[in-house]
């Protein structure tokens, strides 16, 4: 249930996030995702743990920031299960008989993933709703962006009937059986989509209001330090 | 049937709200839910609507919105007046200014996560940046907001969420505010956030149409009552209900309670449990003892978010307690405040035939079970969808199927089963309850449902401990004082009447 709730926070923006402009708050991830996701596109590139290492480091202070302290433990908690499953796939090339991976080469690309898992968690931890709506709509997706709002908005709710379905499953069935709360989720996903549409038809959705770029200093810094931990893993590499 | 035309300071302007002879079907169906039915309702004037479940009080929400016409294609006669102008000659915008809806799910309502940035958005849209933020000001001032417009709206409780969701019906500042099902799921003191909440919008002049099972809270605010049947509105006495009203209040509704001593096998024990979901958060659930035995009802009692459903997650197994000693001595199943998660077949006779084959039992469990069904007064077809069912029968339905595969003793853990139901329909399912002789523990948040339960064992829950409520609590406005300052409860009982 706390893993429930800590994945929904992964998705929301926190309240320090207005203090930020939008450029920064697109540039920092996309400053750290580069050096983080370039490696994967260039074959027989070399793994070195230390590259994304600087790129944690940093996407740690950063959401330490955003997000509080308290919160980026919780949320790392969450991030090892991606670890997890990086590690189990490097482990696969054992049983699918291609020889053992060589243990440096799997702990930087699981690092290198966990950076691109943070990197994206601070995107959706600075961006408001408004925010996606409004870039959405600039790419000429707008019928899409009221889709992604609702979605989003109703992200929290879902997860919680999710964990509710879930431990009702266990125990009246035994076993996590995942398949069975399919059908308990998705009626209530068409109950709360109905009772979504009439709210949207009394409500309307507003308009995105226009954000504002940069506000302060604090832009700058964080894009700066970005520049400056993505050049530093770059030049490690 | 009746009007409010009674009411001379209201009847010299002309009425929010009249609708006449208003009949609605939805598409593909022969079946009129509404059948001719007339209402008028004037500014500042509050109207309650009971009615059973499926009696057609949201389809007439839905009706005089036109979202029963707009989105689910279903067929209107009559006519609906929003200010003296005809629904169907208001463009959308015009409807939203002329009424507003505060749905069963407020969840629903809401696009920013933060409270003051979803309200003031919405504020923005409507008047622009300056005045949007006066209204804005204004409004969460009246309803006293100002120390939730920082949180996120899935953390507020659920009296919270209404008041916010109220909130942002005035924003529109309509002419109608309808409220639908508002107490559901709401404890004591979220009862009382409503009923504020709707002594506001009466006071800024808002007519509201108040559809609700739990009717008795909100009598004293109600200037007209209807009860909704066969799809016609029949106007109440309003002094019957008061009579009701203190009836209920002082002779059933606190005879919960009794102290009952606990003598079958002991199924569940809890010994100094501690819980709390995060480590760098304060404890749910502080050094808390609970003995449950065969047999037992055990009724938990404690506000929105005083960590009833956790505990029942703890005492199931599936959660384990931070410290503390938990012994099960039977299988423990978990029926959620949201029943139809409960479900996950698509027939009533597939659930008993799931519930069944997971503890390798045959079509004997199947049977019994279904006799577990009729039993508890549910007439229905097995073919049926276990998520048609209404509220009460789902309840009614969940506890035989919980039931049916056990040979021996199950623990059953109810997370506030008499939410959503009707004053008779609690009754049922309390009945039913007793009927099966089931070990139980249930939660509520009402101290009007204690009564339903009258040989239960009952605590309340408070600040992360269980706390017995002992002694006598048979009748008597004396009796019902205590039980009030017991259980912390200030307003809303009626003993002050």
């Amino acid at each position: 249930m706390s893993r429930t709730r800590d994945l929904a926070y992964l998705f929301i923006a926190s309240e320090k996030a207005e203090r930020l402009g939008l450029i920064s708050k697109i540039v920092v991830p996309l400053i750290l995702l580069v050096p983080a996701v370039v490696p994967y596109l260039i074959p027989g590139a070399e793994a070195r743990p230390m590259q994304p290492l600087i790129l944690i480091a940093y996407e740690l202070l950063v959401l330490g920031y955003v997000t509080g302290v308290g919160r980026v433990f919780r949320m790392l908690s969450l991030v090892t299960l991606f670890l997890g499953v990086a590690l189990a796939l490097s482990a696969l090339s054992l049983v699918l008989g291609t020889g053992p991976p060589d243990p440096l080469y799997s702990i930087s690309w699981t690092l290198r993933l966990m950076s691109i898992v943070l990197a994206l968690s601070v995107l959706f931890q600075v961006l408001t709703v408004g925010e996606v709506r409004y870039l959405m709509m600039g790419l000429g997706l707008g019928w899409l962006s009221e889709v992604a709002a609702v979605a989003i908005a109703q992200l929290p709710v879902v997860l919680l009937s999710f964990s509710e379905a879930m431990v009702a499953a266990v125990l009246k069935l035994g076993g996590r059986r995942v398949s069975a709360l399919v059908k308990p989720l998705v009626v209530d996903a068409v109950i709360t989509s109905r009772q979504v549409a009439e709210a949207l038809y009394l409500h309307g959705l507003p308009p995105a209001p226009r954000p504002t770029l940069l506000r302060g200093p604090l832009d700058t810094y964080l894009v700066l330090g970005a520049v400056v931990a993505a050049v530093a893993s770059i030049l490690v590499a | 049937m009746g009007s409010s035309s009674k009411f001379s300071l209201s009847s010299t302007k002309p009425p929010s709200l009249e609708v006449k002879d208003l009949w609605f079907r939805y598409s593909k169906s022969s079946e009129w839910v509404l059948r001719g039915l007339s209402l008028r309702l004037y500014p500042g004037e509050v109207a309650l609507v009971l009615g059973a479940s499926g009696s057609g009080k949201t389809t007439l929400l839905r009706a005089i919105t036109g979202v029963g016409r707009w989105i689910y294609g279903g067929d209107i006669r009559g006519t609906v007046l929003l200010g003296g102008t005809p629904l169907e000659d208001l463009d959308i915008d015009g409807i939203r200014r002329s009424i507003q809806v505060v749905n069963q799910n407020p969840y629903t309502h809401f696009i920013e996560h933060l409270v003051g940035r979803d309200l003031l958005s919405a504020a923005t849209q409507l008047y622009g940046e300056e005045l949007g933020y006066r209204v804005f000001t204004r409004v969460t001032t009246a309803l006293k907001l100002e120390g939730l417009l920082g949180r996120r709206f899935f953390e507020l409780s659920g009296g919270q969420l209404r008041r916010v969701a109220v909130a942002k019906a005035l924003l529109w500042d309509p002419k109608v505010i309808v409220l639908d099902e508002p107490l559901m799921w709401l404890d004591d003191e979220g009862v009382a956030d409503v009923v504020e909440a709707v002594y506001v919008a009466k006071s800024l002049g808002k007519a509201v149409l108040i559809f609700e099972h739990r009717f008795l809270r909100l009598l004293h605010l109600a200037d007209s009552v209807y009860i909704l049947r066969k799809g016609v509105l029949h106007e109440v006495e309003h002094d019957y209900l008061k009579k009701l009203q203190r009836f209920l209040k002082l002779g059933r509704a606190l005879q919960g309670g009794s102290a009952v001593k606990p003598s079958g096998r002991l199924l569940l024990l809890a010994e100094d449990l501690w819980f709390r979901y995060d480590k760098r958060e304060d404890w749910l659930l502080k050094s808390l003892n609970l003995e449950v035995r065969e047999g037992d009802t055990t009724v938990i009692y404690g506000a929105n978010g005083s960590g009833k459903s956790t505990l029942l997650k703890i005492l199931s197994g599936y959660l384990k307690p931070s410290r503390g000693r938990l012994e099960l001595g039977s299988r423990a199943i978990y029926i959620p405040q949201n029943i139809y998660l409960f479900f996950t077949e698509e027939s009533i006779e597939k659930e008993f035939e799931a519930a069944c084959r997971s503890r390798k039992l045959g079509r004997q469990c199947v049977e019994r079970g279904v006799g577990y069904l009729k039993a508890l007064g549910v007439a229905v077809n097995l073919e049926e969808s276990p998520f048609n069912l209404s509220w009460g029968q789902a309840v009614r339905l969940a506890v035989a199927v919980a039931t049916a595969p056990s040979e021996s003793s199950v623990v059953l853990l109810l997370d506030e089963p008499f939410t959503g139901l009707t004053y008779l329909e609690r009754l049922q399912v309390a009945e039913s309850l007793a009927k099966l002789g089931n070990t139980y523990v249930i939660t509520t948040s009402n101290v009007e449902t204690l009564a339903l339960t009258p040989s239960a064992r009952v605590f309340k829950l408070v600040e992360g401990t269980l706390e017995k409520l002992e002694g006598s609590l048979n009748g008597g406005a004396l009796e019902a004082a205590k039980l009030c300052k017991a259980l912390g409860i200030e307003v809303g009982l009626g003993v002050e009447n």
